[in-house]
């Protein structure tokens, strides 16, 4: 069964920065293990909040490496496989709403990734891409496909 | 034409009876010139030739008296003839150049009516095909304005879209609040859920 991933984690890259942090955290829980068996002090590893948050979601036990080696495997094959949407806002978003927009495409599947991006000539709302299609949501285009209603407002007013 | 043919053929008619009678008192006054017995013309032979020339002359005078009252009457009557005959054939010859005259204008009143009444109906006709043709330029020249005007006005509103439309982008695009356009978002996700979920899944 596929992991879970927080809200938080929305990107591939995400995934790919907490592979590599779980790699040295994977590398760090050997060594402790090493040195358990010839009763050397192990040594400490702080782990960053990013992969508590991951940790925590995934209900995995950060002390026990096969657990680590199986989240690993499975963040691998998320990344891998997992759809990811593409998402275009006139600003770039805060974690809040990144979060929340998240959170709301994982309903609809609970692996997809969405990647964020900006153009701020598209004045509000947003761009979405799939795989497959484009909806374009922009304020910029639906004030362009509906600017007669500006010469229907003028004409009506007469 | 009758009347006068006849009273001309009276006249004609008149004159003869006129001769006749003329002719018949020569005659008369010749038989009695001529000696008819032996025994007158030994009388005037014998002595009685001054009252034989007092005869002849008598009678040659009644005869000239006769003749000249005869005349005279005829001549009378000839020139009351004429005269009626003239009055006639001036009134027959006025009521004729009359009537002629009348059935002649009848005919051109006739014929003028007609050609007016043609007239009339070519110019009613040309009237009504210059309005005919007068409506229908109008006509056309109306749909051609209108789809013109129509066409320009069109093309001033799509101007005043653009310029509106592209000002509102401009003034709109340095102000992005995303904070409030988070829930027109979701809402315009939530619209099209159907459609991304066949997409993602």
């Amino acid at each position: 069964m596929a992991i879970r991933l927080p809200d938080s984690i929305y990107s591939q890259n995400q995934v790919g920065v907490a592979l590599a942090e779980l790699h040295t955290y994977a590398g760090h829980l050997r060594d402790s293990l090493a040195r358990a068996k010839i009763g050397s002090q192990p040594i400490d590893i702080a782990l960053s909040p990013f992969l508590d948050a991951l940790f925590t979601a995934t209900n995995s036990d950060k002390k026990v490496l096969s657990g680590v080696e199986t989240l690993i495997t499975e963040l691998e094959d998320l990344r891998r496989t997992a759809p990811t949407v593409h998402i275009t806002l006139a600003a770039f978003p805060d974690e809040s709403m990144k979060m929340t927009i998240t959170k709301w495409f994982r309903q609809i599947h609970p692996e997809v990734f969405v990647a964020f991006g900006t153009r701020s000539d598209i004045v509000g709302g947003m761009i979405l891409r799939t795989s497959s299609t484009i909806h374009d949501f922009s304020y910029r285009t639906q004030l362009l496909s509906h600017r007669n209603r500006i010469s229907e407002i003028l004409r009506s007013a007469k | 034409m009758d009347s006068t043919m006849i009273t001309i053929i009276l006249l004609i008619t008149l004159i003869l009876i006129s001769v006749v009678y003329g002719l018949s008192l020569n005659k008369k006054i010749q038989k009695l010139q001529v000696p008819t017995s032996p025994r007158e013309e030994e009388l005037h032979v014998e002595g009685s030739k001054i009252f034989a020339e007092m005869d002849m002359k008598t009678i040659e005078a009644f005869a000239l008296a006769q003749m000249k009252d005869a005349t005279e009457k005829s001549a009378a009557k000839l020139q009351s003839s004429l005269t009626n005959i003239a009055e006639k054939v001036a009134s027959e010859l006025s009521d004729i150049a009359t009537k002629n005259l009348d059935q002649e204008f009848e005919k051109y009143r006739v014929h003028l009516e007609s050609l007016r009444s043609k007239s009339i109906a070519q110019f009613d006709t040309l009237q009504k095909s210059l309005n005919d043709h007068y409506v229908e330029q109008v006509t056309k020249i109306d749909t051609t304005l209108t789809a013109e005007a129509s066409k320009q006005i069109d093309a001033l509103y799509a101007r005043i879209d653009d310029v509106v439309s592209g000002y509102i982008i401009d003034s709109l695009g340095a102000t992005v609040d995303l904070g409030t356009q988070s829930s027109v978002i979701i809402a315009e996700l939530e619209k099209h859920k159907d459609d991304i979920k066949r997409e993602i899944v």
